[in-house]
């Protein structure tokens, strides 16, 4: 990092501090008025940096970082920037999902590989008006390739089963969503101890009954039970961007530097609305992390939540991709990306 | 997706960020800035402006 752009990050931490500190000292006051309305129509523009220094190396070290590559009617992603002593740097896109980002390799014998990505986008408010319908449309082999398994996240056994038992008796598929998200919040619970997101898989959740997890494990069921019950849906991968405007400090990012503040959340395709936002996991979140007390689901301050979530979310955030599975170009190691 | 890296050692823990080594930053802003230029301290590297709706396609 050059001085200048030492100065540029520096600068801005306490600005965005500041700024945080503000719904911190007003979370109190809002959360007894129980209110969580996100609502669209007011776009924030924000930056994103991920820097990277590969310690120890040896051999040729690549990396890849996520970049936005979601355009919808509540993100525009603007441009990147990128910077380091790779030999490579190019923004390479996952043929599958269409999921960017910056790949850099590095030339052997490189002793302090260092690669630097900034990503600019815009982002608002999602809450969808129920009362107004629309005949939604989405290319055919899109919406089948969100009704398909994928490596952790099957259709058929335990997952086609419960999926059924959930949603019998409910004829459209809103009823049969409504019925999986509030299945989801009355048997799974989020699990601090889990690292990272979670690892999403359903099949061993349904099977051990251990409904203990995170956004990848909560939202992965939720969105493979919807699957399972014929209705499009797919899990969308971010990160959080800034505080809650409401509050809920377990809804944010509680400070500039989010390295572990990595989020997803969950779409389902509705022929009369189309693509629905949904969190169940963040009402599992603020239930757990919202206070010092495990609260239960019918809580007001989680009852605030809950039904918000059912079709919308808070602008805070940035979606990257909506990739399961990802094979990352280049690669010689390990294995595929999960999400 | 979090950020991922390997070296010829393997796939580097990327529910790490302190031994990986990564740091992820985030701020609101209200105006456009000039792009980040590379300096000094990346004598050997190059800064790039990358339009999202432009990308380009890995082989492997």
């Amino acid at each position: 990092m050059n001085r200048r752009m030492f100065l540029k990050v520096s600068a801005a931490v306490p600005a965005v501090v500041a700024t945080s500190q503000l719904p911190g000292l007003a979370s109190m006051a809002r959360a007894q008025q129980k209110e969580f309305t996100p609502r669209p129509g007011t776009w924030r523009t924000f930056e994103i940096t991920t820097r990277v220094e590969v310690l120890q190396p040896s051999g040729v070290a690549r990396v890849w970082l996520p970049a936005p590559s979601v355009v919808a009617d509540y993100q525009q992603p603007i441009e990147n920037n990128w910077a380091g002593n790779a030999k490579v740097m190019r923004i390479a896109t996952e043929p599958k999902y269409g999921a960017a980002m910056l790949y850099a390799e590095f030339a052997e014998g490189e002793a302090a590989p260092m690669v630097e990505l900034t990503s600019r986008f815009k982002t608002q408010d999602r809450a969808l008006d129920w009362s107004k319908k629309v005949t939604a449309s989405e290319d055919a082999a899109t919406l089948k390739s969100f009704t398909a398994p994928t490596d952790l996240m099957p259709t058929d056994g335990i997952v086609k089963e419960t999926a059924l038992e959930i949603t019998k008796g409910k004829s459209t598929d809103l009823d049969k969503t409504k019925a999986v998200y509030d299945w989801i919040l009355a048997n799974t619970y989020r699990e601090p101890k889990v690292r990272g997101c979670g690892v999403g898989d359903i099949k061993a959740m349904l099977e051990t009954k251990n409904f203990g997890g995170k956004c990848a494990d909560l939202n992965g069921l939720f969105v493979g039970l919807v699957r399972a019950a014929g209705v499009p849906a797919r899990d969308v991968y971010g990160i959080r961007v800034a505080p809650s405007a409401f509050g809920y400090k377990s809804l944010g990012a509680g400070s500039a530097n989010v390295s572990k503040a990595q989020h997803c959340r969950a779409e389902v395709f509705l022929k009369d609305y189309g693509w629905v936002a949904m969190d169940p996991a963040d009402v599992a979140k603020a239930a757990r992390e919202e206070t010092s007390e495990f609260l239960k689901i019918d809580h007001p301050l989680i009852a605030a939540v809950r039904p918000k979530l059912f079709g919308g979310w808070e602008g805070n955030w940035v979606a990257f991709n909506t990739a399961h599975d990802v094979a990352l170009p280049n690669a010689t190691k390990g294995a595929r990306s999960g999400s | 997706m979090y950020p991922q890296a390997e070296t010829a050692q393997g796939r580097r823990d990327s529910l790490d960020p302190d031994t990986f080594k990564y740091t992820i930053t985030t701020r609101e802003i209200n105006f456009l800035r000039r792009p980040i230029e590379a300096g000094a301290g990346a004598a050997a590297g190059h800064a790039s402006r990358h339009p999202p709706d432009v990308s380009f396609s890995c082989a492997a």
